[in-house]
């Protein structure tokens, strides 16, 4: 049996044409490239 | 395949030539994020854009610059209904890589239609509206507002789920089932679509299972042929009651479509023949009545003729009478009879007579009358002076019926009537005397001594 309170809770706004750019400059675009290349950095620094 | 560090392109080797950094962990990672791109791809292709939007966004996780992916990733979202999404995606796209990039056309051909991307923004607004509508419990309001949505942009999943959500929290199963099947159309993929299915066909067995209950406790089935025929359980297909009984109310039925249908009809029929029955009898009564007045017209006509031809016979038998009388009259004055002749001569109508009868008549009339009167006056006085009243009351009567302007005739008739003590008749001639005699004439006086006595 499907709760519709919890299931209401599953959906969310719906990003508008104006939001755009805020949503792009918000966005965390960290990828494991990304964190990859900081892990080695720190190893770098600790040596 | 390219270096992360100087951009130079890798080898096979897990050093880069240019700058000679360590590349096979980035290779890994570059790998990795393509498979996971194939196999979005692969989803995509069989509309499974749940399953490959998961694919692409994890994709992108593992190596945010796979162009391919992320341009795929808002193909998705654009399928999908989500716009914005798709053009963020682009707009990120393009950013990372700005020469050759298939996002470049994709945001362009977005941009050209400026009119759909308006309405695609609206829709979206308006699912935010319906969403919250949604959650202040305004489900109603929802409804109307998420069916403004799905009509200009008809492929918003979001919105096809939402309303599903709300139609299957209102058991409006069949509206719900066909939300979520429009959603499968659309993403073949999409749990939440599939939960929201396994839910209206559990509902929907649920219904038909007491539907099925109902039918079993009202009803019997039973297969013939083909066919399964469910039949109530208190009928009784061959019972001879009730074979009679539907007789009956089809005859009843019959008789009552008959009085109500055709009835009306007749009825009118046969009140509109006696309309023109009373009609056509009416114009014979009218007819007869015409005749009738004539034919009266006609007695009138007949009575007056016999009236006028009785009158005729009449004065014809009265002409005859009148000239009798007038020959016996002048039989009786020449016996020297006058009181006869007078008699005589009152039977005559001068009318009746000829010219030279009636001057006849006149002078005969004349000559008798005064001796008549003369006659009657000596006899009347004679009898006054006896004393006898009556006889004396009797011609003298007759004197003032021949001549009523005989002063002394009228006084001796009013004293013949005061000797007999009859008061009445003596005032009235008394009075008489009073207009027919100057005042100062004795008997004038005494009549208005008279009169002034007997009031």
């Amino acid at each position: 049996m499907i709760n519709f309170e919890e299931e209401l809770k599953k959906f969310y706004p719906s990003l508008e044409v104006e939001q755009i750019e805020e949503n792009i400059h918000n966005r965390d675009l960290t990828d494991m490239a990304d964190l990859m290349e900081e892990m080695v950095k720190e190893v770098k620094e600790r040596r | 395949m390219k270096c992360n560090k100087c951009g130079a392109t890798l080898t096979e080797t897990d050093f880069c030539n240019n700058c000679g950094t360590n590349v096979r962990i980035y290779k890994k990672l570059l790998s990795t994020s393509n498979a996971l791109y194939n196999r979005g791809l692969e989803k995509a292709k069989v509309r499974d854009l749940s399953g490959a939007k998961e694919d692409l966004k994890n994709s992108l996780k593992v190596y945010k610059k796979n162009t391919p992916a992320r341009n795929l990733l808002g193909l998705v979202y654009y399928e999908m209904g989500d716009v914005v999404s798709a053009l963020s995606e682009w707009i990120i796209s393009k950013n990372y890589e700005p020469e050759d990039n298939i996002a470049d056309n994709f945001i362009v051909r977005v941009q050209e239609n400026s009119s759909k991307l308006d309405a695609c923004n609206m829709s979206l607004k308006k699912y935010n509206q319906s969403l919250l509508y949604a959650r202040q419990g305004s489900l109603d309001l929802a409804v109307i507002q998420l069916k403004k949505v799905l009509s200009s942009n008809p492929n918003l999943v979001d919105a096809h789920l939402l309303l599903a959500l709300i139609y299957l929290h209102q058991e409006q199963i069949d509206q719900a089932r066909k939300e979520v099947k429009k959603v499968l159309a659309i993403d073949k993929g999409n749990v939440q679509a599939m939960a929201y299915l396994n839910e209206t066909e559990g509902q929907k067995g649920k219904e038909s299972k007491s539907k099925n209950n109902r039918i079993s406790r009202d009803a019997v089935a039973y297969t013939s042929g083909n066919e399964t025929i469910i039949q109530p359980k208190n009928m009784n297909e061959n019972s001879g009651k009730k074979v009679f009984l539907d007789i009956i109310v089809g005859f009843l039925i019959g008789m009552a479509v008959c009085w109500f249908v055709f009835a009306p009809a007749r009825m009118r029929s046969a009140s509109s023949d006696a309309n023109k029955q009373v009609i056509e009898y009416s114009d014979q009564l009218d007819a007869k009545n015409a005749a009738i007045d004539a034919m009266n017209e006609e007695v009138k006509a007949a009575n007056a003729a016999k009236e006028e031809a009785e009158q005729k016979a009449k004065d014809a038998g009265d002409t005859i009478t009148s000239y009798e009388s007038l020959y016996a009259a002048q039989e009786f004055a020449a016996a020297q009879d006058y009181e006869s002749a007078a008699a005589e001569l009152a039977k005559v109508r001068e009318e009746l007579l000829t010219d030279a009868a009636k001057e006849n008549y006149q002078n005969i009339s004349t000559s008798i009358n005064a001796k008549a009167i003369q006659s009657l006056y000596s006899e009347g006085a004679a009898y006054y002076n006896a004393r006898n009243y009556e006889k004396g009351a009797e011609s003298l009567e007759k004197v003032v019926e021949l001549d009523p302007q005989n002063a002394d005739a009228t006084y001796y008739l009013a004293r013949c009537y005061d000797g007999m003590g009859d008061l009445e008749k003596a005032k009235k001639y008394y009075e008489k005397v009073v207009e027919l005699l100057p005042e100062t004439t004795q008997r004038a006086q005494t009549a208005m001594n008279f009169l002034n006595n007997h009031p």
